[in-house]
């Protein structure tokens, strides 16, 4: 009796199984058919959209959207309307793999967005590279990722070129000793070792480096350590979660220390979080409303009539890659995959928002960096 | 030096508060309460709900009571202690008679849930803390006190202290070391045992929420997973202090604070190993002493 | 030839299962719609693998488990670094040449994760339960931040990435179909593998450990060194998976592998049925699939949190209305079926040597043993010996230090001073599991049966010592075991018939009649084929008919060539069987004797009249 009725249930489990695959099935197809009779051109996105660090992905996603929009108001690209296919791979790497495949089956994508973490981007390439289909990401700076792959493409700078730019700035600000806490990942490891050869190449010394766990809350220690050898400065590799405390610890030990910190800061929480402790921080992005230019007026003014607030630089770097992906796809003159990966390599000077973009061997974007510094809340342009 | 050992026994308050939770808890119904991390969250969120003009809650706005500090606090306690009483009645009252690996695993879950639904309800971003204003930070011995952490360390003795003059001295109390005891000998003897054990869920929560409060003020923030590595903190310390006493959980609580701040401070690349460290000191313990540190060994009954 | 058709039938039912499971499993690739939800699949196979190795821990064993992920960790950065950081980087290897290497790389990870699992699990052999599962919690996160953090050795954050795909030769296994199959592969041989172990000594041994520790130690299981082996068989299995997890990402780094993964597998293998074959491959199968199709849900892109709330709160209700989880069939843990035909009744365990023992000499020893507790003296200074083929009687008021006496016997607890010599050997300071080794039987004042097997396993569990071999030869399923298996299980319905509850074989324990739970603790008790068998209160409970027949059923195992001590406080059972008497009170011997003699001791009536008063 038992035997029979745990036959049962386990041929009952089997049979809801294929009943939910079925019902994938027929979902599944819809995707297939992305492209359809009308010849749309269909860009996968994907980024970590939930959890913790979900808003990156979200910001970006509003700038891509953004450009979708423009893109199909100027009549799509070649005639063809364009069309956006969105998955979340939740930070996970595990996920990597998953979501390419979901792009790669999907032959009417021709090319992918997005990308919050190195990590996931990495754990994706091979499938990307067994189905050719190129990539343009806005957020995942990892020197990792530098050449990994034909057909990646990024049109946010590097770690190492980032941390190297800021260390250039630091010491031509004339600070000549800094104390350097990066967050122990890849991210913060990247920056900070850029960081740190730059400075000291500008003969800057770095009186103390130390990582730290993401999530951690408590920087006393870490604060009196950095502090023991008087540095005349402090430098944070990280997230705007860690860099919030870590200022205002710093400010509560007594420290008047001038603070620079990195892209991975600029966010309006640095400021809620941080509050009086963030203000006068120094930190850099490829774009900034605050500091627009001529070229990226137009983007902000369309950007706030549609979300009603101004876009972050991750909008303006997705809104980019999106536009460069538009280009290369005329230039291709098809959607063909392996076409248009060799446009985006050809791209040179393409006028974007965030500045000029051209891509090197690697796929790293070439470029120019904005420092900004937080005065009464708002991220504003330095002053040189 | 003086300052790390400040940094860390303040830290170490809250770790100890948190574990004194667990430990009472574990003693009268012998397990682990998982969820007293998520108590911990649910009490610091209560009072910033309390003490905000305007809040978010499950993505809507509504308009908060802006209640003064103290009552917000106290609101805060009250939080903690529904949701301690509620997992109590719900998930682990059915089990009082189920195996000890069931219990566990039922702690875990509702652990994972609360923690879902702490997500759901605040977000899962951080959501900052005013601090509180308790004045400016002064020097003694070449070290530089925080108001804060002085106020941290001096609740956490008098709540601690309280606690275990509540157990030790009063009527309940003695119900509650009966019920640890022996908990049907205790209800031979008249004690309703499912009171008891919901009291002493109740107290363990004031405990953790108070705990939750303190922190999200020294810290700044508050968020849905606040409260899952302070709470694996605080179990390490309340088997390093022999789980089920009120004293040893507490120092306990100073022994971990205390051993993160100076690794972090003394240990090359200790900032980015503290939580190894923690861990690793627990793992050696039980190694060595099984029992715990100030634990008794037990004797195995036929 | 009867039984020869009997036999082929529950075999070909007990097979449909597993070959629907495989047919659908082989098919799958073909049935899904596309190359996203075949990776799925793949994934969800790891997850099958690892909540399988959990459950050896937590389901079949009673071990939790919180730092499972660990051993996964382990297995997966054993390949990486031996493949990329060792032979690609330092020697300058071709990544596209390496597929030779994969073989080592597996056993590699074997090997490291099954010392990781020693490591974790040794602690075991002393920590209490609730600590240990806080300190596996502990272990976890040490594994899994000294890979964040030993940036050398494991790329830190940034991982490893150019790990080589599977292949063979020059053909590389890239495609998600070829990465699928190569891991259902890897799920089939450790679900084989697990199924042989499952029903075999060592599957037992865990389960018995499971149900009742001391117990299990008294049929003579080592149960410590049992517990170590879950943990090393386990890890195993996790570092294992952890090489084909590696290899089919290509990609490795510590986001892989969070805290929280640790609590989802352990959630899975509660979902699907802790202490189930198939339930860990339901319950994974289940979640991951339901985890990427609930990817495309609007509610759950804006409440991620909805997805692990959800499982959550499927294990919270799970634990109060149906803790068994989803899958209820019973473990086999012995594949063999047991005779049909009625058995002779057991006479001698057969093969047994001649008992170079005569008749009347003393074949255990009591000399001057003591135990006390605290400062409490439960045995003051008892000396009496049992002689060869005669029951011993072993009376007292309540609180005389008879449990005691028969704990310190059996080697439960340690007598505080004096000897006990067995056979000419001293046996005071062994563990349980060598007492009974050394031919000491007993049974408990309650009775204490493994309430989940059925009558014809707890009578193999009995065996343990006779049937116990080598793990990887019971994986294998080599076919000497399975004749020895065979042979004992022959050997357990003589045994059955002789204590007459044979009909009761294939029952579950828990459904027996009282009176039958006393006899098959008895015969589970032979089944150790002792030399000295103590049974502790027998007949409590018992009606008077049911008395009279245990009686015949302990002279009948005198008469069968093992000697026994009875503790018994119906004196009428106790005064009709027993050959010889002692008397207990206060922990000291206060008479020895005929029942004839005992009965009419003066320091025995005041005893009794004196404690009863």
């Amino acid at each position: 009796m038992i035997r029979r009725t745990t036959t049962a249930a386990s041929l009952a489990a089997v049979a809801a199984l294929s009943l939910t695959l079925a019902a994938c099935s027929s979902s599944a197809s819809s995707d297939s058919g992305s492209g359809d009779a009308e010849g749309e051109i269909a860009l996968g996105y994907t980024a970590t959209l939930t959890g913790d660090f979900a808003s990156y992905g979200l910001e970006m996603r509003e700038g891509v959207d953004l450009a979708v929009e423009e893109l199909n108001d100027g009549g799509g690209i070649d005639g063809r309307q364009v069309k956006i296919v969105s998955a979340d791979d939740e930070g996970s790497p595990a996920n990597g793999p998953v979501v390419a495949q979901q792009f790669c089956d999907d032959t009417a994508i021709a090319a992918v967005l997005g990308y919050s973490f190195s990590s996931v981007a990495l754990s994706a390439l091979p499938v990307y590279d067994s189905c050719g289909l190129p990539i343009v990401a806005s957020a995942v700076t990892s020197p990792e990722l530098t050449g990994a792959s034909d057909v990646f493409f990024r049109d946010v700078f590097t770690d190492a070129y980032q941390g190297a730019e800021m260390g250039t700035h630091v010491a031509d600000g004339g600070v000549e000793k800094v104390a350097v806490l990066y967050q122990q990942d890849d991210y913060g490891q990247g920056v900070a070792e850029a960081f740190s050869t730059a400075f000291e190449e500008a003969g800057g010394e770095v009186t103390s480096s130390q990582a730290y766990q993401l999530g951690a809350v408590d920087f006393g220690t870490i604060v009196n350590t950095a502090l023991a050898d008087d540095p005349e400065a402090i430098f944070i590799g990280g997230f705007y979660t860690e860099a919030a405390k870590i200022a205002t610890q710093l400010r509560s030990s007594g420290s008047e220390l001038p603070i620079y910190g990195t892209d991975g800061a600029v966010s309006p929480d640095l400021v809620s979080l941080g509050g009086d402790a963030v203000e006068g921080m120094t930190v850099y992005s490829a774009f900034s409303a605050a500091a627009g230019t001529d070229a990226s007026s137009a983007f902000i003014d369309a950007f706030t009539a549609k979300f009603d607030k101004e876009p972050s630089s991750w909008a303006a770097l997705a809104y980019d890659a999106t536009m460069v992906v538009a280009e290369a796809i005329t230039e291709a003159g098809s959607t063909d995959r392996a076409a248009v990966a060799e446009a985006l390599a050809s791209i040179d000077g393409f006028g974007g928002v965030t500045g000029d973009i051209t891509f090197d061997d690697g796929g790293d974007r070439l470029g120019e960096l904005i420092f900004l510094q937080v005065d009464g809340g708002e991220f504003v342009a330095a002053a040189e | 030096m003086t300052q790390v050992l400040i940094n860390g026994l303040a830290v170490g308050g809250i770790y100890g508060l948190l574990a004194v939770s667990f430990s009472v808890v574990y003693g009268v119904l012998g397990m682990v309460n998982f969820a007293f991390g998520e108590v911990f969250m649910f009490g610091a969120f209560g009072a910033l709900v309390a003490a905000a003009a305007n809040t978010q809650i499950a993505g809507a706005d509504f308009a908060g009571p802006a209640l003064p500090q103290w009552a917000a606090i106290g609101i805060g306690l009250v939080v903690g202690a529904i949701v301690g009483l509620l997992v109590e009645r719900i998930a682990y009252k059915p089990l009082r008679n189920a195996p000890i690996l069931s219990m566990l695993i039922t702690a875990i879950a509702v652990s994972m849930l609360l923690r879902a639904v702490g997500t759901f309800l605040f977000g899962a971003s951080q959501s900052p803390v005013p601090a509180p204003d308790l004045g400016e930070a002064f020097e003694v011995l070449g070290a530089r006190i925080q108001p804060i952490d002085i106020v941290i360390f001096s609740v956490a003795i008098v709540a601690t202290g309280a606690f275990w003059a509540l157990v030790k001295f009063t009527p309940i109390g003695r119900a509650i070391r009966a019920t640890a005891q022996d908990r049907d000998a205790a209800r031979l003897m008249g004690i309703g045992v499912d009171k008891v054990i919901s009291t002493t869920f109740v107290l363990g929560s004031v405990m953790a929420a108070l705990a939750g409060i303190l922190y999200s003020q020294k810290y700044g923030f508050a968020a849905a997973g606040m409260g899952f590595i302070p709470g694996l903190k605080a179990l390490v310390a309340a088997v390093l202090g022999g789980i089920g006493s009120i004293p040893g959980a507490f120092v306990g609580g100073l022994v971990i604070g205390l051993t993160e701040e100076l690794a972090a401070a003394y240990v090359p690349e200790g900032a980015a190993y503290r939580d190894v460290i923690a861990f690793g000191v627990l793992v050696l313990i039980l190694w060595l002493r099984p029992q715990g540190i100030l634990g008794r060994r037990e004797v195995q009954k036929v | 030839m009867i039984v020869k058709s009997s036999w082929a039938l529950p075999r070909l039912t007990r097979l449909a299962i597993p070959a629907v499971l495989a047919l659908v499993a082989v098919l799958l690739p073909f049935i899904l719609p596309g190359d996203r939800w075949v990776r799925v699949a793949a994934l969800a196979l790891i997850y099958i693998a690892l909540a399988s190795g959990l459950n050896i821990l937590v389901g079949l064993t009673g071990l939790l488990d919180l730092g499972f992920i660990a051993f996964f960790i382990v297995g997966a950065y054993t390949t990486a670094i031996l493949t990329v950081q060792l032979f690609v980087n330092q020697l300058g290897f071709d990544p596209d040449t390496l597929w030779w290497l994969f073989p080592v790389s597996l056993v590699g990870a074997l090997v490291l994760a099954g010392i990781a699992g020693c490591i974790l699990g040794y602690p075991t052999l002393r920590a209490r339960g609730d600590y240990l599962a806080i300190m596996t919690l502990a272990f976890g996160e040490i594994v899994r931040l000294v890979s964040i953090n030993w940036i050398g050795l494991t790329g830190g954050s940034v991982g490893i990435r150019g790990i080589p795909p599977f292949a063979i030769g020059d053909l590389e296994l890239t495609s998600p179909s070829a990465n699928y199959y190569v891991v259902l592969a890897m799920v089939v041989v450790i679900l084989v593998a697990l199924a042989g172990v499952v029903a075999s000594p060592v599957g037992r041994a865990w389960v018995a450990i499971r149900e009742d520790e001391l117990v299990a130690s008294s049929m003579g299981i080592r149960t410590r060194r049992y517990k170590l082996l879950a943990y090393v068989c386990g890890a195993s299995i996790a570092g294992v998976t952890g090489v084909f997890f590696a290899h089919m990402q290509q990609f490795i780094n510590p986001d892989s592998f969070t805290l929280e993964d640790n609590f989802i597998v352990l959630s899975l293998v509660i979902l699907g049925g802790a202490g189930t074959f198939w339930g860990p491959v339901v319950g994974a199968t289940l979640w991951i699939f339901f985890q990427a199709i609930a990817r495309d849900w609007t509610i759950v892109q804006e409440h991620p949190e909805f997805r692990t709330g959800f499982l959550a709160l499927i294990v919270v209700v799970l634990m109060i209305v149906r803790p068994g989880g989803i899958v209820s069939r019973k473990l086999k843990l012995t594949r063999s079926g047991g005779d049909v035909e009625r058995p002779e009744p057991r006479t001698a365990p057969a093969g047994l040597e001649p008992d170079p023992i005569e008749a009347g000499a003393p074949v255990l020893v009591v000399d001057t043993v003591g135990r006390t507790f605290g400062g409490l003296t439960a045995l003051g200074s008892v000396s009496f010996e049992v002689r060869r083929g005669e029951i011993l009687g072993l009376m007292g008021p309540n609180g005389a230090g008879k449990s005691t006496l028969l704990n310190v016997l059996s080697g439960v607890t340690k007598p505080s001073r004096g000897s006990i010599t067995f056979r000419g050997d001293r046996i005071d300071g062994l563990d349980s599991d060598r007492v009974s080794v050394k031919g000491v039987a007993r049974t408990f004042q309650t009775v204490r049966l493994f309430w989940q097997m059925t009558v014809l396993e707890n009578l193999l569990v009995g065996a343990h010592e006779r049937l116990r071999g080598w793990v990887p030869a019971f994986a294998l399923r080599l076919p000497r075991h399975r004749h020895d298996e065979a042979r004992a299980l022959t050997e357990a319905g003589s045994v059955l018939e002789f204590a007459g509850v044979w009909d009761e074989r294939t029952r579950r324990a828990s459904a027996l009649s009282y009176d039958s739970q006393r006899r098959v603790e008895i015969a589970r008790a032979l089944m150790t084929r002792p030399k000295l068998l103590l049974l502790d209160e027998p007949a409590a409970g018992m009606n008077e008919s049911e008395t009279k027949a245990l009686a015949s059923l302990i002279t009948a195992i005198r008469d069968s060539g093992t000697d026994v001590v009875l503790i018994e406080h119906d004196m009428d059972l106790l005064m009709s069987v027993s050959d010889r008497i002692v008397v207990l009170d206060h922990g000291e011997v206060i008479a020895t004797g005929t029942p004839d003699e005992v009965r009419r001791n003066p320091a025995v009536l005041e005893a009794y009249l004196g404690s009863d008063a």
